[in-house]
Parts: C-alpha cells; sequence; structure tokens
C-alpha cells in the first residue's frame, strides 16, 4: 500500500490529478503486469491498462474507500475490461497466439540464460490454460505478492474461497506442466 | 527451481516507458465524469419539460390572439384613478378642437370688418383689426401707402382668401 493512500485518493476524488497521477505512477506497473499475463500480448494488455486507469480517474467520485487497499479497486476494473476485451473481440487466447517474448523482461544478470527465459514462457503458456480464477489468484498471490486478504477483495471472494482456489490453481498448473 | 520461484519471475514484466508516459499525460488530461444522482436526473427532467411547456404556451397564446395589454395596461396605480385621466384627456381635445373653430370663425367673420371702415372713414378701427391677424397686414398696408396696388391686392389675397373680395371691393370705391 502506498503511503498516504488515503490522502492521494481524497484528493484525486476531489479532482486532483497530480495526486491522481502518483497513484497511477504506483499502480500501474502492477496492473499491466496483471493484464499482459492475462492477454499476452503486449499491445492489448496497453490498451487496456490504459482503459482500466482511463476509468479509475473519470469514475474515482464513486469509490468509497472499505478498508480496502486502492489495489483491489484497480483490480477489479481490470478484470472487468479484460472480460470485455474477450467478449467484443470474440476470440480467446490460443497458446499460438501467445507473444511472450514481447511482455517478458528478462532480468539483466541473466540475459544469457536462455534457460530460464524458456522456463518463464512455459510458465506463462501453462497459467493460461488455467481457468480465469485460477490465473487471478496465481497473478495476485504469486507474482504481485497480495495477501490473501487482499486477493479476496480484488477478486469479491471470502478469504476461505481464495485459499481453496489457490490451492486447486497451484495443483492444476503443477499439472500442466509435469505434461 | 520451484514453480513460485518461476512465477515469481514473472514480476520482470514492465510496461514500456514511452507508452507509460503517454498514457499518463493522455489520462490526466482527461475531464472527469460528473456524478449522476437521482436529484440531478429529476431536476434535468423537469427543466426541459418546464421549457418545452412554456415554450408551447407561448405558441398557443401568439396563434390564438392572446394579448398581454388588455391585462396589464394601463398599469393600475393606487393614486391614480383612470377614469379621471381619461375623461381629462378628452377634455384636452375638446379645449383644443373648440379653439381651432373659434378661430376659423373669428377669421372667417371679421376680415371684411377692418376693410370697410377704412374704406369709408379713411381710419381703421383698432378692435377690428386685432381681431384678425392676417386682414390687419393687409388693411395696414393699404392705409399705410394710401394707393391701391394690384399686386397688393393679390397677395392679401393669398394670405386671407376670406377676406380678397372685400378688399377689392374697397379699391374698386378708392378709385371711384
Amino acid at each position: 500500500m502506498l503511503d498516504g493512500e488515503e490522502k492521494l485518493i481524497h484528493d484525486a476524488v476531489k479532482g486532483d490529478s497530480s495526486a491522481f497521477g502518483l497513484l497511477y505512477d504506483h499502480y500501474q506497473p502492477m496492473i499491466y503486469r496483471f493484464v499482459a499475463v492475462k492477454v499476452g500480448r503486449r499491445e492489448e494488455a496497453e490498451d487496456i491498462t490504459h482503459q482500466v486507469f482511463l476509468s479509475a480517474w473519470q469514475n474515482i467520485r464513486r469509490y468509497e474507500h472499505r478498508g480496502h487497499p486502492f489495489s483491489s479497486w484497480l483490480y477489479r476494473i481490470a478484470r472487468n475490461r479484460i472480460i470485455d476485451h474477450y467478449r467484443s473481440s470474440h476470440e480467446n487466447v490460443s497458446l499460438e497466439g501467445l507473444a511472450v517474448e514481447e511482455i517478458v523482461v528478462a532480468p539483466q544478470n541473466a540475459a544469457s540464460d536462455i534457460s530460464a527465459q524458456l522456463e518463464m514462457e512455459r510458465v506463462l503458456k501453462a497459467l493460461h490454460e488455467l481457468k480465469p480464477e485460477y490465473q487471478d489468484v496465481i497473478i495476485l498471490r504469486f507474482i504481485e505478492d497480495l495477501s490473501i486478504k487482499e486477493t479476496a477483495a480484488a477478486m469479491k471472494k471470502t478469504e476461505g474461497a481464495v485459499k481453496l482456489m489457490q490451492h486447486r490453481a497451484m495443483a492444476e498448473l503443477r499439472k500442466i506442466l509435469e505434461e | 527451481m520451484t514453480l513460485e520461484e518461476n512465477l515469481k519471475k514473472l514480476k520482470n514484466i514492465q510496461p514500456d516507458p514511452t507508452y507509460t508516459d503517454y498514457s499518463r499525460r493522455a489520462i490526466l488530461a482527461s475531464v472527469q465524469l460528473q456524478q449522476i444522482t437521482f436529484g440531478k436526473i429529476i431536476g434535468r427532467i423537469l427543466e426541459t419539460a418546464g421549457s418545452v411547456a412554456l415554450v408551447g404556451l407561448m405558441i398557443f397564446a401568439i396563434t390564438g390572439g392572446f394579448s398581454g395589454s388588455k391585462y396589464l395596461s394601463p398599469v393600475q396605480f393606487s393614486g391614480i384613478d383612470p377614469s379621471a385621466l381619461h375623461a381629462e384627456a378628452q377634455a384636452i381635445d375638446m379645449q383644443i378642437n373648440l379653439a381651432n373653430l373659434t378661430y376659423t370663425e373669428a377669421t372667417h367673420i371679421a376680415a371684411p370688418q377692418p376693410v370697410a371702415p377704412l374704406l369709408g372713414t379713411g381710419t381703421a378701427d383698432s378692435s377690428t383689426l386685432t381681431a384678425n391677424v392676417s386682414s390687419t397686414v393687409s388693411a395696414t398696408a393699404i392705409s399705410g401707402t394710401g394707393v391701391g396696388s394690384a399686386s397688393l391686392a393679390a397677395s392679401t389675397t393669398q394670405e386671407a382668401p376670406s377676406s380678397s373680395i372685400s378688399i377689392n371691393e374697397g379699391l374698386q370705391k378708392l378709385t371711384q
């Protein structure tokens, strides 16, 4: 959670664009990552991420702080935008359509580690074979390091349901990777 | 390497800085949507309905020959009696008309009078002269010169047609 987040949100609700700019700077990379892993294409990820923050800025007056982090609200918008994206495009992401090399940026110290790059691509493709809800829980818990509570708020689930989904999702992902 | 560690490496996915900068500026430059409340919706509906009703009423009134002057004019003041004002206005018009009538009658009747004494006695009656201004001018001109003049008679005729016959008769008497 961002320091002084409540104050920034309060100012942004009143129309302070610079306050929202700080929120954007903090949350945009993680929302982009969430979307990119889900859609698998850089350009689509950029478009959807832009729409997420545009929608957040235009509707921030409706935001009500209920004890959850601001990121939960953004993740919910992102999830809905991704669903709308697939509904409007009438297509599903196929394994062949994934442009993993476009979205995955290898760390500098592992530039020569081709096997690590290939392993990441393999995991990403396996992730896409999961149900959308399983994808969400794995991305939020293991890539974004959100707590159970934050993940539950973002997915509008109970904490118990998130724990159960996480267990099932990881088991299924391992099974896919072993095949 | 465990599955969790591989998933952690996906954190290296980062947006393009150029895209980030462009997107940020575009979003912050956009206008926030106004919050729509039930009260605002009702207000808009009433505003529109009121405008339409007012325009309709005006069109109906205009096409139906409505005149606001019947109800709005004259404006009623507590200290002024409209009927008294109307009567006073009527009286003023009457006085003007009567004054014009008196003047016209005096001109018509008095014109021969100053000439006839002048012709008979050689002097003009001052009371008669003052009764008719136009006749006074012609009579004074005649008495001053003591000579009949065709041009003078003509000018006198133009100024006071009603008295021109009497002057000509007077001139004829003078020449006799």
